[in-house]
């Protein structure tokens, strides 16, 4: 099934790489080069998910995050960080952030279409365990 | 000795003159009287008697004037042998006081120097002359002391307490006007009415050792005040080294992060590549883009290292406790290195005892140090086989990994375990690594409380053991 899926990503080589894999397993990618454009987008278009980078200009990831979950609009939609932070408690900080998810950079292209199959299909689950 | 002049002893030597002139009325009344009698009882005619009269009138003369010579010539004898022991021994002692090497000081109440001896004429440089008589304070007391203090109270302070005063060091002067320390005893003397009719004192020259002391002070004071700057100089160079510290654990975790995202694209990119996603390959570029994996996949190995090893050095690495099963994260870290054991055509056996099973420690941080144990002992192993063991010793979960590799050779062992040490440079270009995995395995195993060690024999191989505490108490 074709889903929509937002990438928020600043780097372009990495923007490209994730959509390039994305549109080849047969979904559809929008994409964001900073938060603010992601938050317009995500209150705009239906989507099945977001992965969303951590390090942004301007507006970081958390708070990234943050907005969309406040947002009536995109609330509902689960958020997956793809991030290279990997100090302690980044992993913990972007679940607090409200992402259903933590796929650590650099994503492996063998797996990463599973790891993404496995969030999309875990979406009903995941809103029904929102706490 | 009581021959000291007062009433009784003028009693005593009048009791003796009385007596001296009582025996010789008695003796001279008793011959006058005797002899009278005799010569008129049988002197006969009355010529007779006249002569003998004057006879008896000479010789009483001769006797009493031989008697008074005798008598005087000793007196006399006697007194002038009194009179020498008395002067030899007064200049016994006058000589002790003169000689001795102290000052002695001898003066009244009201601060007047009746005495000082020969030695502390040469000291302070007055003669006997110009300084008896005259008042200490002026002489060889200044009025005031080198931090002008008035010295002028302190005689009246001394005759009125001399208790306190039975030992003081005070500032004294020299008649060339030179400043010197003076160690004091002083003995009062009272006179029969109880007052204070003397002083003496016996005083040392205590300069130098003042000056010593001054000097020994000096030299301490600087010294402390040299400590107190070296501690706050290594404070601030400490400071300076924690504060260079952390931003070196920034700088690697930022690093690390600037890193990996041009090869999260390099890595990816030639992932879908050598799928075939863009489009068909021919051998060649599929082997050419697998080495260029191969080598992202080791830069990101070598990152990843670096950054736990900052990660650890900062005191960031959280370890978890948690319970999980030994046998499973064995098996799953078998998985992970199966393709490097089939590419070196090696054995991997794992002989895992029947008594172990859940442990309360970190799962990620054990499987890691076994991943990085079992890919050392891989990658120093051509031909045998590697095998893994876990056993339970009382409290610890012991886990060996045995290889039949080139092994070490005993010099090295000792810097096995630290950071950046790869074994023999020229190893080092057949057997890729970080240098960090060891360091990396111990720092691990000793932040969840165990240990970690090697034996190892040169080209017959290595034993590498870890222990782990069961779980917390």
């Amino acid at each position: 099934m074709r889903r929509k899926i937002l990438v928020i990503e600043d780097n372009e080589q990495n923007l490209y790489l994730i959509t390039f894999i994305l549109e080849t397993a047969g979904h559809d990618v929008v994409q964001a080069r900073d938060g603010r454009e992601g938050i317009g987008l995500a209150g705009r278009v239906a989507l099945a998910l977001i992965l969303l980078d951590i390090q942004l200009p301007e507006m970081d990831g958390y708070a990234v995050a943050g907005e969309l979950k406040r947002n009536p609009a995109s609330a509902d939609i689960p958020i997956v960080a793809v991030t290279s932070y990997a100090m302690v408690g980044d992993r913990e900080r972007a679940l607090a952030a409200g992402c259903v998810g933590y796929i650590e950079k650099p994503i492996n292209p063998d797996t990463f279409v599973d790891q993404i199959e496995h969030f999309l299909q875990a979406r009903p689950v995941e809103i029904g365990d929102k706490s | 000795m009581n021959n000291s002049p007062g009433n009784g002893s003028r009693w005593q030597r009048q009791k003796v003159v009385l007596g001296f002139a009582a025996l010789y009325l008695v003796l001279g009344g008793a011959w006058i009287y005797l002899s009278d009698t005799v010569i008129l009882r049988f002197g006969g005619s009355p010529d007779a008697i006249t002569r003998y009269q004057s006879l008896k009138g000479a010789a009483y003369v001769v006797v009493t004037a031989l008697l008074a010579y005798f008598y005087l010539a000793k007196t006399l004898e006697r007194q002038h042998q009194t009179l020498t022991a008395l002067l030899q021994s007064e200049r016994k002692y006058r000589e002790l006081l003169e000689y001795a090497n102290s000052i002695i000081l001898h003066w009244t109440r009201d601060g007047r120097i009746t005495f000082l001896n020969e030695f502390g004429q040469r000291f302070f440089g007055y003669s006997e002359a110009e300084i008896v008589g005259r008042h200490a304070v002026g002489t060889i007391v200044p009025e005031t002391d080198s931090t002008g203090r008035d010295l002028r109270p302190l005689i009246d302070r001394i005759s009125a307490d001399p208790a306190a005063f039975e030992q003081n060091v005070n500032e004294n002067i020299r008649r060339n006007g030179e400043r010197v320390w003076i160690a004091w005893t002083n003995k009062v003397y009272f006179d029969d009415q109880g007052r204070v009719e003397g002083i003496l004192s016996i005083g040392s020259d205590i300069t130098e050792r003042k000056r010593a002391d001054e000097e020994l002070r000096r030299l301490n004071a600087e010294l402390e005040q040299r400590v107190i700057e070296r501690t706050a100089d290594l404070v601030a160079a400490k400071e300076r080294a924690e504060s260079a510290d952390r931003l070196k654990s920034a700088f690697l975790a930022s690093m690390s992060h600037e890193v990996r995202t041009p090869l999260n694209s390099i890595i990816g990119f030639t992932g879908i590549i050598m799928q075939g996603l863009p489009g068909p390959l021919n051998a060649e570029q599929s082997k050419q883009l697998g080495m260029v994996q191969g080598s992202a996949r080791h830069l990101l190995a070598l990152i990843n290292d670096i950054l736990d090893l900052s990660k650890i050095e900062a005191g960031q690495l959280e370890i978890e406790a948690r319970p999980f099963d030994v046998r499973e994260s064995v098996e799953r870290v078998e998985k992970l290195v199966a393709p490097l054991v089939e590419k070196k055509k090696l054995t991997l056996t794992s002989a895992v005892s029947p008594e172990v099973d859940e442990i309360t420690s970190d799962r990620r941080r054990y499987e890691q140090v076994l991943i990085n144990l079992l890919n050392n002992a891989l990658k120093f192993t051509e031909k045998g086989q590697v095998r893994v063991e876990c056993a339970i010793h009382g409290r610890n979960l012991v886990t060996r990994v045995i290889d039949t590799g080139i092994g070490i050779r005993p010099e090295d062992l000792g810097k096995l375990f630290h950071t950046f040490q790869q074994i023999d440079g020229g190893l080092s270009r057949n057997y890729e690594g970080s240098g960090l995995g060891l360091s990396i395995s111990r720092k691990l195993v000793e932040r969840m409380g165990g240990e970690i060690s090697v034996v190892s024999e040169w080209e017959a191989g290595s034993t590498f053991t870890f222990t782990l505490p069961l779980g917390q108490e």
